[in-house]
């Protein structure tokens, strides 16, 4: 593989516009994603050889990406679909896996814009074969054309499910109702703050419009507490909660659906980060767990920038524009690109970057989950879905002197399975600051060794023969 | 086929079909889909159990989960959420092999 | 505070020592920079590791602790995975084969010994998952393996219920004689003492022993190693030999024994990752498509000689050391051993090979501190 000076890792908003500007200002660049067609999940393309009308109301700005995604490869971005980032070494190395073939890179700049993950919100029966996430309806919808289940519930929190309920409601699904766990109250508070925030505002009218013109029953205030079935979800608990998001007795209803989808927004994604070394910090106006950066979104470790949901919730404006400033920005540090014009446009992205992250820090605010939906976990509900830990096991093991993420993780086993701690390390995270009285920011976080991903025993021992020799160290 | 009526219809057009494998079983599905559709769309939402015996599908359809994976052409802990099909692909879901903590 | 017995360091020898010492009497408080088993205990593939001891003294040592394993994890009454189910050391070529039988000869001249030399047969009818380039091994049925993450912990548990203490997220900023055989250890928590102080500190415990002026030649010595998915039971020994391999009671299999002089460098080296993917699929060919999940890196304490530092230190009334590669292995043993010399009891085993002063005269004697560190 020949190498590319700026590798984006990441093919969503971000991500695109950080290659876009890449390119422009003259350097190679590559978008690695691990999905069938770049765009990530708000840019999310139907995948290839599925076939949809253009302009389809499913779709959620699939044609807007498309039009982003040409324009990058227009400009000379070269993007690779369906190729994994397994790991990152101190020499700048990045270990990839594409068509089964574990591969190394060693590019000058990398900018990270791996995007998001859902809040995982735990309750009993929140395992059953049935019970999803916005994010895979939205996946499923949009990338192939397959609605999640004929009867389905949406449960959580902010402006993401609303959104996902309507194109689920366009492609024809049928929609049990939306629940939000906020009162009406709580985002009344926060329409004031939307003064200015037009398209969004737009956005969101439109979403009720056809929510209500479909007849799907919203509530406020309340969420899905249970989930029943045989085997698979056969029906829902739901009850109301008080402003802390703690049930109120007695107002439990039971209700037939064979879908659950969860929506309770959304955390960085931010692993590779801290493999590089990135330092982190957490910081709940921006999400959780973020990697620090400068004004132009370089982190901690010279040469790498984060850009996107990766470096805080702030949805796909910020991260366009952040993906403008870190492009912009890594190709000065290659010396290419017009140092006084690259200036002036990092100004000006930086001045309406302020408005949109100013915004989002009120969302995550006020869509943050509250401790009182901690209380939905009992003894036997599953903590760490991967190694089948449940509570009431995860507080038998747990070590009193265990304090930290890191210390649970090691005399628990939460965060060992497959998936490495991607799904529980968040939420163990909130069960261990509950247990020892101490802040999200002091428990630390997962320890982050490669690979980010399992990989096969074969395709690293391939690899062993054919490594490159040390790569010249990452220019600063 | 029972629960076609999973696949949106509604501006949406089909490649070509492609024919898997699913526990012995042969299974039709089209160009571009994943295994987890491919399976979602033949009514099966039961993906696999747990060392462990519990029942567990698609979670969060992204690839960052690891609920959904079966083993795909002999390779084990596949996402299916992210695979997609290819002609003659033999999908095994995968059977428990009594780790204690079974878990509903 | 006063205590019979300071515990520097609560991996699994800190833990056993603290945890011994607590059962016979004594007042015990065992501490640790960080928590229990946070250190090389929790990077480590936990073998209990007999066979590739060297006669006779480091081979009585580890086998001393094997065979005491059982006992101590009954008193702790917990399920740690402990499991003497044996190692196949494998050779790959005729050369290996040659070198095992005469390594495994001049061990069976230690009495307790017990190991066979099997053909590559052999090997694979007692693991059928073996590859058929193995052309022989030995077969020691006194090794096995621990999670040493369960064991650490019960370890400390252990010590609270014999009531002494355990003091996490402690750092040793001083030590120093107060009196004949009374040491002041001044810590991030205030000033403890005790009569007796134990350094089981691992990779620190140079940095330990400097405190009081003496030098324990112990260095890092690294270690990748992979882990790999939970399978349905695929081997049910330990294998070693090119490389280290077992399967823990979860299903997981744990790969790898590089051995790197780095320091204390915690960045991960691809092509140690990817060498030790390469002998392992050697060795275990079906687990080419098996995923690995992760990797960590251990740090072995490693002494000059291989021989664990255990005992008294000259010149240092009270100061007893408990360092050395393997401990895992050996814990049992040194927690027997020292409990024995505090309570005046003979040694299970003769002290002397293991002895500090093996090293250097000079080097081995402490310099008394001038002063007792200041208190609050």
């Amino acid at each position: 593989m020949s190498a590319p000076e700026v590798v984006v890792v990441g093919a969503g908003p971000g991500g695109i516009s950080a290659a876009l500007e890449v390119a422009r200002a003259g350097a190679s660049v590559w978008v690695l994603d691990e999905y069938p067609r770049p765009g990530g999940q708000y840019f999310r393309q139907p995948a290839p050889g599925l076939t949809v009308e253009p302009d389809s109301s499913v779709l959620e700005h699939a044609s807007e990406g498309r039009l982003r995604i040409k324009q990058a490869e227009e400009a000379g971005v070269r993007f690779l679909p369906q190729v994994m980032v397994w790991g990152a070494f101190a020499d700048g190395s990045l270990a990839i896996l594409s068509e089964g073939k574990a591969e190394v890179l060693a590019p000058a700049k990398l900018i990270l814009a791996a995007g998001a993950h859902e809040r995982p919100v735990a309750f009993p029966g929140w395992t059953l074969p049935g019970v999803i996430t916005a994010g895979a309806a939205q996946a499923l919808v949009g990338g192939q054309g397959l609605l999640p289940g004929r009867r389905i519930m949406m449960a959580g929190t902010g402006p993401l499910q609303v959104a996902v309920a309507a194109q689920l409601v366009r492609a024809g699904g049928h929609l049990a109702g939306v629940l939000e766990a906020n009162s009406f109250g709580a985002l009344l508070r926060l329409g004031a703050r939307c003064w200015g925030q037009w398209e969004r505002l737009w956005d969101g009218l439109r979403y009720w419009r056809t929510l209500r013109a479909a007849g799907v029953p919203l509530a406020f205030g309340r969420t899905v507490v249970r989930a029943l079935g045989d085997g698979q979800l056969a029906r829902v608990v739901t009850a109301a909660l008080d402003q802390n998001w703690k049930v109120i007795a007695g107002t439990e209803r039971e209700i037939e659906v064979d879908t659950l989808c969860l929506g309770f927004w959304l955390a960085p994604n931010t692993k590779l980060a801290r493999l590089l070394g990135c330092d982190v910090t957490y910081d709940p106006s921006r999400g959780g767990l973020v990697p620090a950066h400068t004004e132009r979104m370089e982190t901690s470790r010279p040469g790498v920038f984060a850009v996107g949901e990766t470096a805080g919730i702030a949805g796909a404006t910020a991260a366009e524009l952040q993906g403008r400033i870190a492009g912009i920005a890594a190709a000065q540090q290659l010396g290419k690109g017009n140092p006084a014009e690259a200036a002036a446009r990092i100004s000006a992205a930086r001045d309406e970057l302020a408005r949109e992250l100013r915004f989002a820090r009120y969302l995550n605010d006020v869509f943050s989950v509250k401790p009182g939906l901690l209380d939905l976990i009992t003894d036997e509900t599953v903590v760490c879905r991967c190694e089948e830990i449940t509570w009431g096991r995860w507080r038998e093991e747990r070590s009193e002197w265990a304090t930290t993420l890191d210390a649970v993780r090691t005399t628990t086993r939460t965060g060992f399975g497959l998936c490495q701690g991607n799904v529980c390390e968040s939420l163990v995270g909130q069960l261990l600051a509950r247990e020892t009285g101490k802040t999200m920011g002091e428990l630390g976080s997962y320890h982050i060794r490669p690979p980010l991903k399992p990989i096969t025993l074969g395709a690293l021992a391939d690899l062993g023969p054919r490594l490159p020799p040390p790569p010249k160290r990452m220019e600063h | 086929m029972p629960h076609d009526d999973l696949r949106i219809l509604k501006d949406f057009r089909r490649g070509q079909p492609v024919r898997i494998e699913v526990d012995g079983e042969p299974l039709q599905a089209f160009e571009g889909e994943t295994v987890a559709t491919a399976l979602l769309a033949s009514g099966r939402r039961i993906f696999r159990h747990t060392p462990g015996g519990s029942p567990r599908g698609l979670y969060c359809g992204m690839g960052i989960c690891f609920d959904c994976v079966v083993e795909v052409d002999g390779e084990s802990s596949v996402r299916s959420c992210i695979t997609l099909v290819r002609p003659g692909m033999k999908v095994r879901t995968p059977r428990p092999f009594g780790r204690e903590e079974a878990q509903p | 505070m006063n205590f019979d017995v300071i515990v520097i360091g609560a991996g699994a020898v800190g833990g056993s020592v603290a945890f011994q010492m607590a059962e016979a009497g004594l007042k015990v408080a065992l501490l640790d920079r960080q928590f229990p088993g946070a250190g090389t205990s929790k990077a480590t593939q936990a073998g209990i590791g007999v066979y590739p001891k060297k006669p006779e003294a480091n081979l009585l040592i580890n086998m001393k602790g094997a065979e005491l394993y059982p006992q101590l994890v009954a008193r702790l009454g917990r399920d740690v995975e402990l499991s003497l189910t044996g190692v196949l050391n494998i050779a790959m070529t005729d050369d290996a084969m040659v070198k095992m039988r005469g390594f495994v000869a001049k061990q069976r001249e230690t009495p307790g010994y017990q190991a066979d030399i099997l053909t590559g047969d052999e090997a694979r009818a007692m693991e059928p998952a073996l590859s058929h380039e193995v052309v022989g091994a030995a077969f020691c049925p006194l090794d096995g393996s621990v999670n040493s993450l369960l064991y650490v912990q019960a370890l400390a548990r252990g010590v609270l219920r014999h009531g002494g203490q355990v003091l996490p997220w402690t750092e040793v900023h001083a030590i120093a004689p107060l009196a004949d055989h009374v040491w002041s250890v001044a810590t991030s928590r205030g000033p403890l003492e005790a009569a007796w102080v134990v350094n089981c500190a691992g990779i620190h415990a140079r940095r330990i022993g400097s405190l009081i002026g003496i030098e324990i030649p112990i260095d890092p010595n690294r270690g990748h190693v992979l882990v790999t998915e939970a399978i349905p039971p695929l081997i049910g020994r330990r294998i070693s030999g090119p490389t280290l391999i077992r399967q823990t009671a979860h299903g997981n299999l744990l790969l790898g024994q590089s051995e790197e002089m780095v320091g204390h460098d915690q960045d991960v080296s691809l092509s140690a990752l990817t060498a030790q993917a390469v002998v392992a699929r050697r060795i275990l060919p079906s687990l080419d498509r098996v995923k690995v999940l992760r990797s960590f890196i251990g740090f072995r304490p490693w002494p000059p000689d291989g021989l664990p530092i255990l005992g008294e230190v000259p010149g240092a009334p009270g100061f007893l050391v408990a360092v050395g590669h393997s401990g895992v292995t050996w814990s049992p043993a040194a927690g027997r051993l020292l409990t024995e010399l505090v309570t005046s009891v003979p040694p299970s085993l003769p002290m002397k090979p293991y002895s500090l002063a093996r090293f250097s005269k000079a080097a081995a004697e402490a310099r008394p501190a001038s002063t007792a560190p200041a208190k609050g």
